[in-house]
């Protein structure tokens, strides 16, 4: 009898234990880490949160999250070990995981309204959260002081606005270019281009490329037709948008003619990989890319990835160019880059903001960040790590400064954007295996685009 | 009430001692089931509140051309690499049970492929075999053949992921070898003494005592290459291409909900996968007293 009601209570004990981990949908993730050592397999515990409000110099804790690889944790993780010295009493949990992981884990998280503190936020992906209105605005803390932008130039600190809400504070400023290896084309025995040059200089330069290499596995230039950032600057320098501001779409039927046709004609002349070349390199990492293995000559990239496309590059120069420009029209550049914004959901938002204010200005931390993310957004936080760069760091430091003087602002994208940039990428494969016309590819990609944007 | 009472007196032991199980399936199974199909009646993206539309999701589905690929590619991957993975896995079983030595070593080693089989690991591998500078196109052009890219042209890519599962049939075939150990060994010595050949026997005894195996066989690998997601996620870096071509069903599911936010179509999607599944289910159980032979 008595056995029986020892049983009983252990299973008592361990019913309530189960219910209770089955109900708590809240608080801790199992793949945070507060130790850099930690790698990103480490998964420590995280420490039960305080429920302590601001200030007070009670012990609070904030969820920190972004993406990356491994160089870029550690990165990461030495600049919260600093803001966790500058301040005791608060407590910056990490959680990380490359660009794929990251988005899936991070909208999973929002919609079960368990989004850490502050998260690293993208350009492209903004518009998933804040046209959902998962991002707090931030105002009130820049205007009490808790983020400093007074080093911020004032286009910078525009980009991260939405509605007159300030969402998201640049982490780095970048904007996405052509580049070559100096070697590659020297070996051809051709000029490199100049930073400034047209679509016609570019046609005429692939044509010179491709006189001077006739070998099979070679094309002078990536596929850019199902690229939409490059639609998107193909659209600016028309003085259109590929979405307006009010979120429909902005390009018509002759633009994405235009635009097919034009791809359409260079893989003809085989001045860009076929079909079947482009689907095998589809998603494959970095160091087995067309453009590091030297299959392609140019392709398109953001200008912070110059260092980590120099590290994979065994030898010569990775070096930007502007995109080809449109001499009759506008200039098609935009601003991008990454950000740092905090969850409408956060407990703790005064502490998020301090954290965010210390990661972009304070001294020792962006000495750690360095370009990682592009140009600085401080301004006074460029002049400090200038001396600190490497010669492919100064180079990336370079174009987006040059680029910057032109670069304009995107409407905020829509919230279908993924959407229309999968149809943009179907369409293009279509085209270029040769299923459809360019006139059906460019008719199809209007309607679908239209369809998804009314919902 | 009363009835109410004596059962909670008389059972409730035994669902404490259940408990475990029955928390976790509530929790886990039961509840996020039910959410679904609620959800798969509204337009939800995860971030504002569920949307109720009717049967709106279900209505598009069939207007929208990358489903009925997803369809298509998934109904070609289970009609076809089904039946060659168990005629494979069977044949495999003939052999080894004909009294080979070491007989033990060859069943561990063609187990292995069905254990690992569905990893990354080995998804990645499948891309680097057949990839255009990979191991089949060196095989091939060692004797001469020009190999081509298998898996970035559409009209190879689904094939080498057919490959793969038949590549995978250690688990059926050791569940094979189960079976024809249990065929009385009297029937085919009083067959020989009839005269009869070795596809006689084959055909007149071994097929008709093995189809209750080959019935659980099917069944489970059927439901198992609908819901088939790993090797064409990673074979095509997430996009079901080239040309759709590897768009799985589960595939274009986890696209709708995780990278397009449409929770609501993706429950659809999973609602009417389920309803698929069951459906063959239930019609191979139709069809199985016409087929399957039980001893008893």
């Amino acid at each position: 009898m008595k056995i029986t009601r020892v049983v009983l209570y252990g299973f008592m004990a361990l019913l309530m234990l189960i219910s209770t981990a089955c109900s708590s949908g809240s608080g801790n993730s199992s793949n945070s880490s507060s130790q850099p050592s930690a790698g990103s397999s480490g998964s420590v515990p995280a420490p039960s949160e305080s429920k302590a409000d601001s200030g007070s110099g009670e012990q609070v804790s904030i969820r920190f999250t972004w993406w990356g690889d491994t160089k870029r944790h550690e990165k990461y993780n030495a600049i919260a070990d600093l803001f966790e010295k500058a301040n005791p009493n608060i407590k910056v949990v990490r959680e990380f995981g490359s660009w794929d992981d990251y988005w899936n884990k991070l909208a999973t998280q929002t919609a079960g309204g368990n989004a850490p503190d502050v998260v690293g936020m993208h350009a492209t992906q903004v518009a998933n959260y804040a046209q959902r209105g998962a991002l707090l605005d931030l105002t009130p803390y820049v205007d009490s002081g808790d983020i400093n932008l007074d080093d911020f130039p004032p286009a910078v600190v525009e980009v991260g606005k939405l509605n007159g809400q300030m969402l998201m504070v640049a982490q780095g400023v970048t904007m996405t270019g052509i580049f070559y290896n100096s070697s590659q084309l020297d070996k051809l025995g051709v000029q490199p281009p100049d930073f400034n040059w047209t679509w016609e200089q570019f046609e005429a330069k692939l044509k010179e490329i491709r006189a001077a290499s006739q070998e099979k596995n070679f094309w002078p230039s990536a596929d850019l037709s199902s690229d939409a950032t490059s639609l998107m600057m193909f659209a600016r320098q028309r003085d259109k948008n590929l979405f307006n501001e009010d979120g429909s779409l902005g390009v018509d039927k002759q633009d994405m003619v235009d635009w097919f046709g034009r791809w359409d004609k260079f893989r003809k002349e085989k001045l860009i990989p076929d079909a079947a070349t482009n689907a095998q390199y589809t998603g494959v990492p970095l160091e087995q890319s067309m453009f590091i293995t030297g299959k392609v000559a140019f392709t398109t990239v953001p200008y912070n990835q110059i260092p980590n496309y120099q590290n994979f590059t065994k030898e010569g120069e990775v070096r930007a160019l502007r995109r080809p420009t449109d001499p009759s029209g506008k200039d098609g550049e935009f601003i991008e880059g990454a950000y740092l914004s905090v969850s409408k959901t956060s407990k703790h938002p005064k502490e998020a903001a301090r954290f965010i204010s210390f990661f972009v200005n304070n001294e020792e931390a962006v000495k750690i960040f360095k370009t990682e993310q592009g140009a600085l957004g401080s301004t006074k936080g460029n002049e400090i790590i200038k001396p600190l760069l490497n010669p492919a760091q100064q180079r990336a430091v370079k174009a987006i400064e040059d680029t910057l003087k032109i670069a304009g602002k995107l409407p905020l994208p829509p919230a279908g954007q993924g959407q229309v940039n999968e149809v943009l990428s179907d369409e293009a494969e279509a085209l270029a295996f040769g299923q459809i016309s360019v006139d059906k590819a460019a008719d199809e990609f209007i309607s679908k685009a239209q369809a998804i944007l009314k919902k | 009430m009363h009835a109410i009472r004596t059962f909670v007196k008389n059972n409730w032991v035994g669902y404490l001692f259940l408990s475990p199980w029955l928390i976790g399936f509530v929790c886990l199974s039961a509840f996020p089931m039910g959410f679904s199909l609620y959800l798969a009646f509204t337009q939800y993206d995860m971030f504002s509140a569920p949307h109720w539309i009717g049967m709106n999701n279900f209505i598009e589905m069939f207007g929208d051309r990358k489903f009925i690929a997803s369809l298509k590619v998934t109904a070609k991957y289970v009609l076809i690499g089904v039946p060659l993975q168990l005629s494979f896995a069977l044949f495999i079983a003939l052999v080894l049970n004909r009294g080979i030595g070491g007989l033990r070593i060859y069943r561990a080693v063609y187990y292995l492929p069905s254990l690992f089989g569905g990893s990354v690991a080995i998804a990645l591998l499948w891309r680097q075999l057949f990839g255009a500078e990979g191991l089949v196109n060196r095989l091939l052009g060692s004797i001469g053949i020009e190999g081509m890219n298998w898996l970035s042209s559409p009209s190879t890519a689904l094939y080498t992921l057919i490959i793969l599962t038949i590549w995978q049939f250690g688990s059926s075939m050791v569940i094979f070898l189960a079976g024809l150990k249990q065929i009385p060994t009297d029937l085919y010595e009083s067959a020989r003494i009839d005269g009869a050949g070795r596809f006689k026997q084959f055909s007149n005894i071994t097929a008709p005592l093995l189809t209750p195996i080959i019935f659980f066989n099917l069944v489970m690998h059927i439901i198992s290459a609908f819901q088939a997601f790993t090797p064409a996620y990673i074979v095509s870096g997430g996009t079901g291409g080239p040309l759709n071509s590897t768009l799985f069903y589960t595939l274009y599911l986890y696209q709708q909900g995780f990278t397009h936010f449409l929770m609501g179509y993706a429950s659809a999607m999973a609602w009417f996968l389920l309803l698929i599944i069951a459906f063959v289910t239930a019609l191979m159980f139709l069809s199985s007293g016409k087929w399957v032979f039980y001893q008893e």
